[in-house]
């Protein structure tokens, strides 16, 4: 085959230039690392690429939300630990309060050091963290989640909202516990209550209890079902309890009914999961032939506590009208449509008034609306019995807050305990009784807060263990992600540079090989 | 007998092959040249008796050394060549600015996500939100710039045809002069190589431009584009020129003028430069801006419809983030009237109306009466069938529908639907006050105070969702959700329930089974505007064993709320099916489309790699094959210039052999 001169020189051009190419692209491949260079050089791997990536970008996410998570459980923790501390403190307070040894004065000391922890309590519960968001409003953030009301109760302001973040594929917990799972929800102890129907006077001689509920779902199970109970005496040393219906349930009773009226400290009678203290006082002239005249006829109605209302009158009223007396008039209706969370009454004349919903906004629409008939305002099955003189003016708000008693907040409780403390018993039997109730009650519900405590720091240290699990695992994934990405990406040392030389010495091999040719010309030799 | 005559007929020989030989040497470097040869012939004998003398050599030819076959293969391996290497050229370029991270898209979006997640645990904090609306900025901004780059493309591929054309048009006319030349010069006898090789030098660099067909008759070379259409004809040429394509007038099409009429071939030219820049604009440059335009329409709907469903920091229902991708100055800008439509007709409206449906095509609508017309999707020619104007609800093809913009259409005329193509360069961020991202949902769920059972309820979640393009929709189930809450659900007993609403009529009641997760949808009652009975529905999941007694709270979620859940939903996106769901497949994610995007182009380019590789060899080898029979070797010429020196030599020594014999002669008388 021929080869024209022409032909030789543009094919070794080519050929040098293609092999200058070459080793132009191993050396870039040998000082970048990649040998991806765009998705040309790999379709499949590139979009495999992207595909890791995309991944390596939501393990990026979820690592973010971890510590975000660990941050927010690590206050927390903290803080549910110093609130721990002052509980234990009030608890033991309280158990020294109960000392029949201690007088008046003892006591009020004791009172004031309740107070301080209680105003612990309150600021530790409405901490804020790093960014000056409360910790316990849910997701009111801006709110602090305990406010103190006018008459010392204190109410919840945040919502129930636990706000939930991403840490794996198909995991997601939560960032936070609200105000009302940790401290609202405790269980109240005293939760039932005690009314004399009759005598019409108390004469002082038949004293029971409000009564401290000693098993829980004994009272939800047997006691609500029938209740309000009659417990009437028939003698000094018998009574007999019937239902709502009239069955007679003395039975369930402790002592079947039976007492000892001499007994120093009083009975107690323990029925359907509740106990209360049975105490007789005989007056002087009473006479052990008498005593069950007298004491017969005696009865009390025994029910749980129903749902107590809070009506505020707003300080901007332009009248002093007051509501005296908030009752649940139509249960129905209240269970339907009462709003939760407490109701504003809005007067727009004197004589016609609307229920919202609390917080009263621009943009509220108002529940139900009506008009004062008899100086008693009837909405949405509550009715509102107003002071006549003076009579509300138009624009007159009133707050109206509801405790329903099944559950009680524990700085409730402190608050309670501090003012039993602070009354005087000196030489008061009644008084001295119901220093004893709060006092039993205090302790029982003081237990049950720090069990809701005890709740949430557990359920935090879960959270932990599942997030510590799911880091583990994020972070072997993403070594795994690394390692293919970089083994589809990056170029291996070793093969570049063998490639490298061999191109180098294909490259001086052309060189070479154009010198000696590009000499042989039969021009030279003639 | 003249022992001179024979003399200087060699000498003259011997000459014009030294001459010829020469010029072969001095034309080394000349391209297309074929190298030259004499042929000699020797002249007719005389006879003497019996005997015949030869009377000496004649030049009977100069012929050029060529093989029109091998010359043919290497204008068609020039052609394809040519075709490879500028589809390569331009779809390295769109391949490296998609799939560089610097350039493309992915890199922008995971940001996006990730100031979304820094968003959903901290809801209330303004520079998380400014964050998150700088990288919305971002996003948008990116998708402009590739979408422009893309758009440069196009606009370059259509001036490189009008200057191509210009430079075929030129060639051709060449060709032609040629083709008159060598049949005058050929008619009076003899053969013009110089002529012969310049013509083939000319329809070689023709072939660089555009791939052509070659047939050669009587000496003329007839030159035939595409599927046929004639370029040259003897001395005559048609000339191409470059328009904007009647369907699309950002295109630009090839046309051909003869005899008065015009062709368009765009479609059917092949080969060459043009022909590889057409075809890349066909199979990477129309696919690329559709497939991007497609992302960036669906990121946009699905952020934008989520946003609405959730509430902001004021408390009310979300505002966009991004553009309207149906405002009504985008749904009037999808649609291409033909030129050739009666002047008269209007233009259509392209609403679209399921993002996750979209193809990234084009589409072909022909009308066939004045408002029945029919579909052809134009990426894979599919028939999608025939449909009507007048039809509610309005059909909706591979996501989209058509109306009327203006006036009335005519029977005959079509229209190019574009979907997709502006969508990226559309995109915008429109949302400016960053208390408008609704990160919360609407629905929040609380326990009543006195509950005695260990009920527990879910989140709510509005099922109902609210259509972000029909605005009397939205408003009213956004007034209907607002003046219906708060709903309570009351248990009646432990195991049904009873729903009443605001005013604590009762709007519904139900069964739970205690202890199992128990998913309920809570039908909510409003009248409309017009007074028609509707209602919006709610979910939420009981679980746990509530009391006769217990009550559930549902409420809108009030303004300056951290919750998260709508931020959560928009995080969830990322995973989504919500790109190309087709009647098979339920479609992939943003990101998995875009790696679709990049891995396409990535695959074309390497397979122009692979052809610009493999026609170089043939191109290469053509070349060879034609040079080895056609081209100057020097050491040869140098061969053949010692060998006529010496009959050069050899035939001087006759001369001067004569010389003698006469000189002798005379010298003896």
């Amino acid at each position: 085959m021929r080869i024209s001169t022409a032909q030789y020189y543009a094919t070794t051009a080519a050929n040098y230039q293609r092999n200058l190419n070459n080793v132009m692209k191993t050396a870039e491949q040998a000082s970048s690392g990649i040998k991806l260079e765009t998705a040309a050089d790999d379709p499949v791997g590139a979009a495999r690429l992207l595909q890791l990536e995309q991944q390596k970008a939501l393990l990026g996410q979820y690592t973010t939300n971890i510590n975000a998570l660990n941050t927010a459980q690590a206050q927390e923790e903290s803080v549910l630990g110093s609130i721990n501390t002052v509980l234990q403190k009030v608890s033991e307070l309280t158990v020294r309060a109960g000392a029949a040894s201690l007088n008046d004065d003892d006591r009020k000391s004791i009172g004031a050091e309740v107070a301080q922890a209680e105003q612990q309590l309150l600021s530790l519960m409405n901490s804020k963290d790093a960014n000056g968001n409360y910790i316990f409003s849910g997701a009111s953030n801006n709110t602090p989640p305990f406010a103190r009301n006018s008459d010392g109760t204190y109410s919840y302001q945040g919502d129930q909202t636990q706000l939930e973040l991403k840490i794996g594929d198909s995991m997601s917990l939560g960032l936070n516990d609200t105000g009302w799972e940790v401290f609202q929800q405790a269980i109240n102890a005293a939760r039932s209550t005690t009314t004399l129907t009759a005598p019409a006077v108390d004469d002082g001689r038949v004293a029971l209890s409000s009564g401290l509920v000693s098993s829980g779902p004994a009272f939800d199970a047997s006691f609500r079902g029938g209740e309000p109970y009659t417990l009437s005496f028939t003698s000094s040393t018998q009574f007999v309890i019937t239902d709502a219906s009239g069955n007679d349930v003395t039975a369930e009773a402790t002592g079947a009914g039976k007492f000892d009226p001499n007994n120093k400290d009083g009975s107690d009678i323990t029925f359907r999961g509740v106990s209360f203290a049975l105490d007789i006082t005989f007056q002087a002239s009473d006479t052990p032939a008498t005593v069950d005249a007298v004491i017969a006829g005696h009865s009390f109605k025994l029910e749980a506590k129903p749902d107590s209302f809070v009506s505020t009158r707003a300080p901007g009223n332009a009248s002093t009208a007051l509501v005296t007396q908030t009752q649940v008039t139509d249960a129905a209706a209240y269970n339907s449509f009462f709003p939760e969370g407490g109701a504003v009454l809005k007067f727009t004349s004197p004589t016609t008034f609307e229920l919202y919903a609390r917080p009263l906004t621009s943009s509220s629409t108002p529940v139900t609306t009506g008009s004062v008939a008899g100086g008693v305002a009837t909405a949405a099955g509550v009715s509102f019995t107003l002071s006549t003189t003076p009579a509300p003016a138009a624009n007159d708000q009133f707050d109206i807050s509801v405790n329903t008693h099944q559950t009680q907040n524990v700085l409730d409780t402190v608050s309670q305990l501090r003012q039993a403390l602070e009354m005087p018993t000196a030489g008061n039997p009644a008084a001295q009784r119901n220093l004893d109730s709060a006092i039993a009650s205090s302790i029982a519900n003081l237990g049950n807060a720090k069990n809701q405590v005890d709740l949430a720091r557990g359920a935090i240290g879960a959270r932990g263990n599942v997030m510590d699990m799911q880091r583990d695992q994020n972070q072997s994934t993403d070594l795994i992600n690394t390692s293919t990405q970089s083994s589809i990406r990056e170029a291996d040392p070793a093969e570049v540079l063998t490639r490298l030389t061999m191109q180098q010495t294909m490259l001086q091999a052309a060189q070479l090989a154009f010198a000696k040719v590009s000499q042989l010309s039969l021009f030279n030799k003639l | 007998m003249s022992l001179l005559n024979i003399g200087m007929s060699g000498l003259s020989a011997s000459h014009a092959s030294l001459v010829t030989t020469g010029n072969n040497i001095s034309n080394v470097d000349t391209v297309g040249y074929s190298r030259q040869q004499t042929v000699q012939n020797s002249k007719s004998s005389i006879q003497y008796g019996n005997v015949f003398i030869g009377t000496g050599t004649t030049l009977a030819d100069v012929r050029r050394v060529y093989n029109s076959y091998l010359d043919a293969q290497l204008q068609t391996s020039t052609s394809l060549n040519s075709d490879a290497q500028a589809y390569l050229g331009q779809a390295t370029q769109v391949d490296k600015l998609l799939s560089d991270s610097g350039t493309g898209v992915t890199k922008t979006l995971q940001s996006f996500f990730s100031a979304m997640q820094t968003l959903a645990g901290s809801s209330n904090d303004n520079a998380a939100r400014q964050a998150l609306l700088t990288n919305a900025q971002g996003l948008s901004g990116r998708f402009n710039a590739i979408s422009q780059q893309l758009k440069q493309q196009g606009t370059y591929i259509n001036d490189q045809l009008g200057s191509m054309a210009d430079q075929v048009n030129k060639l051709a006319s060449t060709v032609a002069a040629y083709n008159k030349k060598i049949s005058e010069v050929s008619s009076s006898g003899g053969t013009p190589n110089e002529l012969l090789d310049q013509r083939n030098e000319t329809i070689r660099q023709l072939n660089e431009l555009v791939g052509t067909q070659v047939t050669e008759t009587e000496g003329r070379m007839d030159i035939y584009l595409g599927s046929g259409q004639p370029l040259v004809v003897g001395d005559t040429v048609n000339k191409l020129r470059v328009a904007a394509d009647p369907a699309d007038p950002t295109r630009s099409s090839v046309i051909m003028d003869r005899n008065g009429s015009s062709i368009d071939i765009t479609n059917v030219m092949s080969g060459g430069e043009m022909g590889g820049l057409l075809r890349y604009r066909n199979d990477v440059l129309t696919p690329a801006v559709n497939g991007l335009g497609r992302i960036a329409m669906v990121v946009a709907d699905q952020v934008n419809k989520q946003l609405g469903q959730g509430l902001d920091q004021s408390g009310n229902f979300g505002a966009a983030l991004f553009n309207d991708i149906n405002s009504a100055a985008a749904i009037s800008q999808r649609s291409i009237a033909n030129a050739n439509n009666d002047p008269a007709s209007g233009n259509l409206n392209v609403s679209i109306k399921d993002t996750s449906k979209l193809a990234a095509s084009d589409y072909q609508v022909t009308f066939t009466s004045a408002t029945g017309y029919s579909v052809r999707r134009l990426s894979d020619n599919t028939n999608m069938g025939s449909f009507d104007l007048g039809a509610t609800p309005a059909p909706v093809i591979d996501g989209f529908s058509l109306s009327l913009n203006a006036g009335a259409v005519n029977s005959g005329d079509s229209f190019k639907i574009t979907p997709t193509r502006s969508s990226a360069a559309d995109m915008a961020t429109v949302m400016t006050d960053v208390k408008r991202l609704a990160t919360s949902a609407p629905l929040t769920s609380t326990k009543a105070q006195g509950n005695t059972g260990t009920g527990d309820a879910s989140q709510p979640t509005l099922k109902t969702s609210l259509d972000i393009y029909d605005p009397t929709q939205r408003l009213e189930v956004q007034n209907a959700v607002k003046a219906s809450m708060p709903v309570r659900m009351l248990m009646t007993s432990a195991s049904a329930y009873e729903v009443f609403d605001a005013k604590g009529v009762s709007i519904g009641t139900g069964n739970i089974v205690p202890g199992q997760n128990n998913d309920l949808s809570i039908s909510v009652p409003y009248t409309d505007a017009s007074g028609a009975a509707k209602t919006f529905s709610v979910g939420m999941t009981v679980s746990g064993s509530p009391k006769a007694g217990d009550s559930f709270n549902i409420a809108m979620t009030a303004a300056d709320s951290t919750d998260n859940r709508n931020a959560q939903a928009l995080l969830a996106l990322q995973s989504k099916a919500t790109v190309g769901a087709t009647a098979t497949s339920p479609g992939v994610s943003f990101s998995e489309a875009y790696g679709g995007l990049v891995s396409t182009v990535g695959s074309l380019t390497k397979q122009g790699q692979l052809d610009a590789t493999a026609t170089d060899t043939i191109v290469t080898g053509a070349r060879n094959a034609r040079d080895s029979l056609s081209g100057v070797d020097l050491d040869e010429e140098a061969g053949n210039l010692t060998k006529y020196q010496q009959y050069y030599t050899a035939s001087s020594q006759i001369i001067k052999t004569a010389q003698e014999i006469f000189s002798t002669l005379i010298n003896a008388l």
